[in-house]
């Protein structure tokens, strides 16, 4: 499996796809980063911008991942890799783990120009050295879970113009959903009321009233694991000191177990043709 | 190119991708109605917004349909045999160009007569004069069609099916949230509350006194720009008629359009016509 990651490390290497991804990532992030600088010269808590930010990079490895991988199929070189005695689990895995050092790579791109400004000009930081560890260990950890994702629609998906439409627009999909559930949750489950004397001067008992807006039950449930598995939803919650952030990572982590785990045993089945 | 519009047109009743795109791109503003009903004890209160809420959407999946639409042009050698027929390329980049536009229109147009019709019999009236609606839709369609030509010109130019997916899709998440963030830009106030901080340092909401914003723009250079590409943008020509912003030259916005529209037509047929097409 080495020799077929060192191959396609050579081939991304290379390849016009993944060159064209970072510059314009790199370019797009100098840009960003230029106009926060200039229009909010007085922005606090650099490091939380910088984790803010990863989300945007999610849509570069999609767009490499979809792209690089459907070459195998397009110009046959998987059914070489498997003439030559590479099992498909194998190529399976070499394509994963290039998607995740795409991915990571294509993040470090986006990450710079800010990182540089906050510690070279900003250097105003709101967070410890271990919570923002932390913050980037929930980044990183998101970033490899979506780039399994990727990795298991380009690997079950021929029609690669399909799965490349279908999945950037699941990804703009989620990322354009995740304020939303964050604003649903963010609703007070109750309100207090406070009960005054007939002459208004005394306050004579507090109660607490469910909230009527406030989602619950099932609904909450669902809401609260669409927010913290997919990807967008993690890296939100990347900067939050209220939530317990080391659940985290294992969502990714189960995220990333289920759909390789998915992703190898269907393509174990698939018919390459 | 008549006969090319036709043949468009006839391909485009049979293409999977249009009437994926009509299915998903009705389900928005009905889902959409359907939620401000149920939240507002059933009632709408105002079609104004419902009628213009979706344009975002539209543009959306004008640039999934304008991409899969486009590409198999490529894919399938159609374009080769066009030109095998006599056909200039600037003509099939018209005829691509109008069948793109036709479509954004359409989907336009659907959106709009479902949440009209959708919005009238759930119990919503229009309680606005009804002109400034007129010239709002009629921003909103210019705007649409600027955006068709962008994404006419990047599928033109790119020749990989795939490619032109990722491409246009991206151009539309990059410009809509580019968009968001310019006019974010425009609306910040001039004045603030002051923040109260305690001597280490911790935030305990906000007094009563005001402070100059330092995020506010002054009225100069910088202003001038950020509402100049506001204006331009079609995206961010949406988003602003979409929330009711006050926007400056406002009645110019349809001549931005138009410029947009001039600008990527020109480029896209000059690099269109050099264009090897293997």
């Amino acid at each position: 499996m080495i020799k077929l990651l060192l191959a396609n490390l050579c081939r991304m290497k290379r390849s016009r796809i993944f060159i064209t991804c970072l510059c314009v990532t790199f370019t797009l992030s100098a840009i960003f980063t230029y106009i926060l600088i200039k229009i909010s010269p007085t922005l606090a808590g650099w490091d939380k911008i910088i984790l803010a930010m990863t989300a945007a990079p999610i849509f570069a490895s999609a767009a490499f991942s979809m792209l690089f991988f459907g070459e195998d199929y397009s110009d046959k070189t998987i059914r070489n890799k498997l003439i030559i005695g590479r099992s498909r689990t194998e190529i399976y895995f070499a394509n994963l783990f290039t998607a995740i050092i795409g991915g990571l790579i294509l993040t470090f791109a986006w990450e710079l120009p800010p990182a540089v400004v906050g510690i070279f000009v900003i250097k105003d930081f709101a967070l410890s050295a271990e919570s923002f560890a932390l913050g980037i260990l929930v980044c990183v950890c998101a970033i490899a879970s979506a780039c399994s994702i990727f990795t298991l629609a380009s690997m079950l998906i021929v029609k690669r113009s399909s799965a490349t439409a279908v999945v950037i627009a699941l990804m703009a999909g989620a990322f354009a959903v995740t304020p939303t559930i964050k604003n649903k949750l963010a609703v007070p489950q109750t309100f207090e009321i406070s009960e005054c004397n007939a002459d208004g001067t005394a306050v004579e008992r507090v109660f607490e009233e469910p909230n009527p807006d406030a989602v619950t039950g099932f609904p909450r449930a669902a809401l609260e694991a669409a927010y913290d598995l997919q990807p967008f939803g993690q890296i939100k919650q990347a900067d939050d000191e209220t939530r317990d952030r080391a659940v985290l990572p294992l969502c990714s982590l189960g995220v990333f177990t289920i759909s390789t785990a998915a992703g190898a045993a269907i393509f174990r089945r698939k018919d390459l043709k | 190119m008549t006969k090319l519009l036709r043949a468009n047109f006839s391909r485009l009743w049979k293409t999977k991708s249009f009437w994926v795109c009509m299915i998903l791109m009705i389900a928005f503003p009905v889902l959409n109605m359907f939620s401000e009903w149920d939240m507002n004890d059933h009632t709408i209160v105002d079609m104004r917004n419902d009628i213009l809420q979706n344009g975002s959407e539209v543009m959306f999946f004008s640039a999934i349909f304008t991409a899969l639409y486009l590409g198999a042009d490529y894919k399938g050698g159609a374009i080769r045999n066009k030109m095998i027929m006599g056909i200039s390329r600037a003509q099939i980049y018209f005829s691509n160009l109008i069948t793109v536009s036709a479509v954004g229109l359409i989907y336009f147009a659907a959106q709009i007569t479902v949440n009209f019709g959708l919005g009238y019999a759930l119990g919503g009236r229009i309680t606005e004069p009804f002109n400034p609606l007129l010239f709002d839709i009629l921003i909103d369609l210019c705007a649409e069609t600027a955006m068709c030509s962008i994404f006419t010109m990047i599928g033109m130019m790119i020749s990989s099916k795939s490619k032109i997916v990722a491409a246009t899709i991206l151009t539309m998440v990059v410009t809509t949230y580019g968009s968001f963030g310019l006019i974010g830009m425009l609306d910040e106030p001039e004045l603030r509350y002051k923040p109260e901080i305690d001597d280490y340092g911790n935030y305990h909401g906000t007094t009563e006194e005001t402070e100059p914003n330092p995020r506010y723009l002054k009225p100069g250079l910088k202003r001038g720009f950020v509402t100049a590409v506001c204006n331009i943008l079609p995206t961010a020509q949406e988003l602003q008629i979409e929330e009711q912003h006050d926007i400056s030259g406002k009645n110019f916005l349809p001549l931005c359009s138009l410029g947009v529209l001039a600008a990527t037509t020109a480029a896209g047929v000059a690099v269109f016509r050099r264009k090897d097409l293997k």
